[in-house]
């Protein structure tokens, strides 16, 4: 059996008036320590099967399995420890907190867990390359040191499976790649699966498997 | 745990000084006007019980007669000696009299206090003690047959009655009076007390330092026979003190004592309040504590408006913390964080509140020197502290519940993809809500109605009264906020195609309808608090001068006394002066009234009021008032008394007297609102039957045929017959009547001023915290071209139209508030007053509103005409 496994999963959302269809009975199937990258068109879908992957949104329909355990029947507090010991997520936009240091937003899983979060930290930060940039906050660091920070966020809790939306595309094509290198090697080295939405085929290329999203299916 | 919420909470709070202080303020604003209220019953509380021990001493008893002024038969001092367990009894009289500083005085010229014209005079509390005084404090010297008040003691700390010091003399014939050096001070060398026998010069008095601490240091002390005679208290006593054997059980010597005086004489603790201090305090205070609820409600909804902007502002932190499994650390973060501004804004709004209670306390103090010449002075204690720290943490914590579940419940997907921002819609105005609050209020004002019907002679009626107030009072308030974006939508539409800048605000306000509508309440609030303070205010006014035409039609006053709140004040017309008025050209007739205090204790206390009048002014609810009936012992009651003692036509009501319990029937119940209804009125002579001959306070002179009113006026003036006879017409009496119950309304226009610092904050707090989530928005708008000027005005313009809305719904709120009001309130006072509308006060305080908004907007609409784009346009 997979890591993660989606199940004939469907996602609607109401726009003004109208239902918009993000995700129509998708299948899908993840192994442990696996490297998937998931590309298709605008609004196909790809960052809703993301959210619905990490348990932090529910399917309308169909079942989502991260290790047997159906996400579904989880409550949101053991949904909530889940991503905290066995997921990480890195962002297109980063999303750090802007009020904490690379250090604080680095250690905060870990903080949540209520673990402590002192060497594992300064060794993350240095595998991504920011040991000198520690002390910083969000607002002080370039696009691709940010990136850099978030993947290690994503990573400190050493999680079983690694979410990434589109972690390059907010970032020029040489620190893209740069990133996209500190990405996959740290996922090598924790051991973790990895399922990454891009829109950049050679960032894409890099993955085990490479599925395509379109209008809420995989093609 | 901790340092989590050090991370994603305190640093947050350090980051942001003026949004913190802004909700530390709000907080503040509204515990401040709750802490007042205990602030201003405690001290009252201890006001009256440090008095009490200071005067008592170590007694733990004492024995009062069934009035407030002389009420006890000389003959109870021997039951008592007598009574097991007592090892002595201390006779006292305390009388309450004026004490004027002189012709000569300088700032004689204004009489603050006791409302009389030309004079300066200031109440104060005449003690007289004998020998036996020794009981309660040892050190005493006193040799038989002299007053203890001739002889010279050193001064000592603590206050007590023996502490005296200064030359003795005498003057006039009179033991010389033992006077605080405060009375000292505040009257000068010219001195004089007044009494109900004319005038003891102050001047060769001694002088005691360590009294200053007993009653706000407004105290003589005189020999008790000399009191007793100067007081008009012949073989009467105010009060017994009772030192208890070596050994005896307090509370069952209280028992015994109680039995052997009978039951128309109470024994007390000696610090127990004296019964007619509680009437003013016992209705002010729950009206006062009612609206200081209101206020913190008001408050309440300004820290949830504080805390959910803040959240919003930072809802994609907290989507990323909940991505990252956050789940109830965030929200226990977030009530954390509420917790710590709560409990700064607790502290802050407790010393508020210390301040907001000089104001109320020293208005009560004004009428409690009159009634029993106790000054009640602002007592702080650690209580309100605490009770203002839990105060601000729960309203902040409770008000932040809300908005951090509202958090949680994110959809944090929506919120990371930024698929929240593309199904943000027009948000519905809620015309629906909004009636349904406007009936609501109508239903409360119904309801109101039926409670005060008749003047609420029937329990259920003053259950349901306040819980109606309250309801209507909220209902109204809640519609006002309700309806807000409506009427802001109703400008816009007729708005469009004008100035961008201003439609661009109103569009703000409708888009925003929860944070428009708790800035229009903020400033309706306020607004609705003035008119209706102003509409009682100008009813009040009416219903004086109404009554006092009615009663003393033709009548011309004269008085030694102060025309109202005077009944306990021992300065009443010497016997002499009485005498000349009657013999004066002019004056066909001299008409006396009296009221007696009647009960020892506050639930039984009846005001009884005797009057040789023949007017009966006030409406009657049940029953007849029967002139020829009333002369013939028929009474009437106020509507306080017959609820209080299932009082109705041909009922029979039990009256404590000096010498037993006397039975008068009843004819009729009234709107009569002395002693807040809980007053009964008899001829004069039935008075005088019933508790002796009484002093006249106040006589009306009948003219002759064809003397004006103006030519006795002057003809009695002339006289010269007593330097403190006051004349006043009928139209000068309601004048200064309705000046003095007007007074009173202080505390309410200081809670009124407090609102209008709650709109400051409500503006200022809202604008800038919108203005920081906006701020993307606002970086957009100065990047296709606007400009500061104009972001400038999109501000002000949204805070003038939020004025305009506040003022205008909070007007039409106050019309049912007030009338809500005017149909509950008489359940407390025992009167009602005319429906008036201060239409006038809408023209002071609309504009004065008005202002404070666009005050409290000027800097967040600088703010934003201040922003810098390109960091707006990278923000988040």
């Amino acid at each position: 059996m997979g890591l993660l496994r989606l199940d004939g999963v469907s996602k609607r959302f109401r726009r003004g008036r109208e239902d918009v269809v993000a995700l129509d009975g998708v299948e899908l199937e993840l192994g442990a320590g696996e490297f998937v990258s998931l590309v298709g068109p605008s609004g196909s879908g790809k960052s809703t099967l993301l959210h619905l992957a990490g348990g932090i949104d529910q399917p309308d329909d169909g079942l989502v399995f991260f290790d047997d355990r159906d996400l579904g029947r989880l409550s949101v507090g053991e949904r909530a420890r889940l991503r905290r010991r066995e997921i990480g997520f890195v962002f297109q936009f980063f999303h750090l907190i802007p009020t904490l240091t690379v250090a604080e937003n680095v250690g905060l899983p870990l903080l949540l867990d209520g673990r402590r979060a002192d060497g594992v930290v300064g060794q993350t930060i240095a595998q991504v390359g920011l040991a000198d940039r520690a002390g910083h906050l969000p607002g002080e660091l370039s696009g691709g040191e940010m990136q850099r920070a978030a993947i290690a966020r994503a990573l400190v809790a050493r999680p079983r499976l690694l979410l990434a939306d589109e972690p390059t595309g907010n970032l020029d094509s040489a620190t893209g790649k740069e990133v996209l290198d500190v990405l996959v090697t740290e996922v090598v080295e924790v051991g973790a699966a990895l399922l990454m939405v891009t829109h950049d085929e050679r960032a894409a290329g890099r993955a085990g498997r490479v599925l395509t999203l379109r209008d809420g299916r995989v093609a | 745990m901790t340092r989590l919420f050090r991370l994603l909470n305190l640093r947050r709070l350090r980051r942001q000084p003026l949004r913190v202080s802004l909700g530390t303020v709000a907080v503040a604003a509204g515990v401040s006007l709750g802490v007042s209220v205990v602030v201003t019953t405690t001290s009252v509380t201890r006001s009256f019980a440090e008095f009490g021990r200071r005067v008592a001493g170590p007694a733990p008893l004492r024995v009062v007669g069934a009035t407030s002024r002389g009420g006890l038969d000389a003959q109870v001092l021997a039951t008592v000696e007598r009574t097991p367990g007592v090892a002595a009894a201390v006779p006292m009289v305390q009388a309450v009299t004026l004490a004027d500083p002189g012709p000569g005085a300088p700032g004689r010229s204004l009489g603050t206090v006791t409302g009389r014209t030309g004079s300066s005079v200031q109440p104060v509390l005449a003690v007289g003690v004998d020998c036996r005084a020794q009981a309660l404090v040892p050190s005493l010297p006193c040799e038989a047959g002299s007053p203890p008040a001739t002889r010279r003691a050193a001064a000592r700390p603590g206050g007590r009655l023996e502490d005296t010091a200064g030359p003795a003399g005498r003057s006039e014939g009179v033991a010389p009076p033992v006077v605080a050096s405060a009375v000292v001070s505040r009257l000068g060398p010219d001195g004089v007390l007044l009494t109900d026998n004319g005038r003891v010069p102050l001047g060769g008095a001694l002088v005691a330092p360590s009294l200053d601490a007993v009653g706000g240091g407004q105290v003589v002390v005189l020999p008790l026979a000399e009191a007793q005679t100067m007081f008009d208290r012949p073989n009467r006593l105010d009060v017994v003190y009772v030192m208890p054997a070596a050994g005896t059980d307090v509370a069952a010597l209280r028992q015994r004592l109680a039995g052997a005086v009978g039951p128309w004489n109470g024994v007390l603790r000696s610090t127990d309040p004296p019964p007619a201090a509680t009437v003013v305090v016992s209705t002010l205070i729950p009206l006062f504590g009612l609206m200081g609820l209101f206020a913190l409600a008001i408050a309440g909804v300004l820290v949830y408006d504080a805390v959910a902007l803040s959240l919003e502002e930072r809802r994609l932190d907290l989507a990323i913390v909940a991505a990252m499994g956050g789940g109830w650390r965030v929200m226990a973060g977030v009530l954390a964080e509420a917790g710590v501004l709560g409990l700064a804004g607790g502290v802050l709004g407790t010393l508020g509140g210390v301040a907001l209670a000089q104001p109320v306390t020293a208005s009560l103090s004004g009428f409690t020197r009159r009634a029993v010449g106790v000054a009640v002075s602002v007592h702080v204690t650690p209580e309100p502290f605490v009770l203002g720290a839990l105060l601000g943490m729960v309203l902040a914590v409770v008000a932040a519940w809300l908005s951090a579940r509202r958090a949680l419940r994110m959809d944090v997907a929506a919120e990371l993809s930024n698929r929240g921002l593309r199904e943000e819609t027009a948000p519905r105005i809620r015309w629906r809500r909004a009636a349904l609050f406007l009936a609501l209020g109508l239903a409360g004002v119904a309801i109101s109605w039926a409670a005060g019907f008749h003047g609420a002679l029937y329990p259920w009626q003053v259950r349901l009264g306040p819980v109606a107030l309250v309801g209507a009072i909220t209902a109204f308030t809640l519609a006002v906020g309700a309806a807000a974006p409506g009427v802001a939508l109703w400008v816009l539409q007729r708005w469009r195609g004008r100035n961008a800048s201003v439609g661009l605000g109103l569009a703000n306000l409708v888009r925003n309808p929860g944070r428009t509508g708790v800035m229009a309440v903020a400033v309706a609030s306020a607004v609705a608090i003035a008119f209706v303070v102003a509409s009682f205010d100008l009813s009040i006014h009416d219903a004086v001068t109404s009554a006092i035409t009615q009663t003393s039609n033709q009548r011309l006053r004269v008085s030694t006394l102060p025309p109202n709140n005077a009944i306990d004040i021992d300065a009443r017309i010497p016997p002499a002066v009485l005498a000349s008025l009657r013999r004066l050209p002019g004056v066909a007739g001299v008409e006396s009234g009296a009221i007696v205090g009647s009960g020892h204790a506050s639930s039984d206390l009846i005001g009884v009021e005797g009057q040789d009048n023949q007017n009966l002014p006030f409406d009657v609810v049940a029953g007849t008032k029967d002139r020829s009936a009333f002369d013939r012992g028929q009474t009437l009651v106020g509507v306080g008394l017959a609820r209080r003692f299932h009082l109705r036509p041909g009922s029979l009501l039990s009256l404590d007297t000096p010498t037993g319990v006397a039975m008068v029937p009843v004819q009729g119940v009234w709107l009569n609102g002395d002693f807040a209804g809980s007053v009964v009125t008899m001829p004069m002579s039935m008075l005088t039957d019933l508790y002796g001959p009484q002093p006249a306070g106040e006589v009306g002179l009948r003219p002759s045929p064809g003397v004006t009113l103006d030519q006795l006026a002057r003809e009695v003036t002339s006289a010269n017959l007593d330097p403190d006879l006051q004349v006043q017409t009928p139209a000068q009496l309601a004048g200064s009547v309705s000046s003095d119950v007007r007074s009173q309304l202080a505390p309410f226009w200081a809670l009124q001023r407090g609102l209008l610092v709650v709109a400051f904050v409500a503006v200022l707090s809202t604008l800038l915290l919108v203005g920081a989530q906006r701020r993307r928005e606002l970086g957009l708008l100065a990047a296709v071209g606007m400009r500061p000027s104009e972001l400038f005005l999109m501000v002000m313009s949204e805070a003038a139209v939020v004025a305009f809305i506040g003022v205008a719904l909070g007007i039409l709120g106050a019309v049912g508030q007030y009338e809500a009001s005017r149909q509950v309130i008489p359940i407390f006072i025992g009167y009602k007053e005319p429906f008036r509308l201060a239409g006038g006060s809408v023209l002071v305080y609309g504009p004065l509103a008005g202002l404070v908004v666009l005050v409290a907007a000027a800097l967040p609409a600088w703010r934003t005409s201040r922003m810098e784009v390109v960091g707006s346009l990278r923000y988040e």
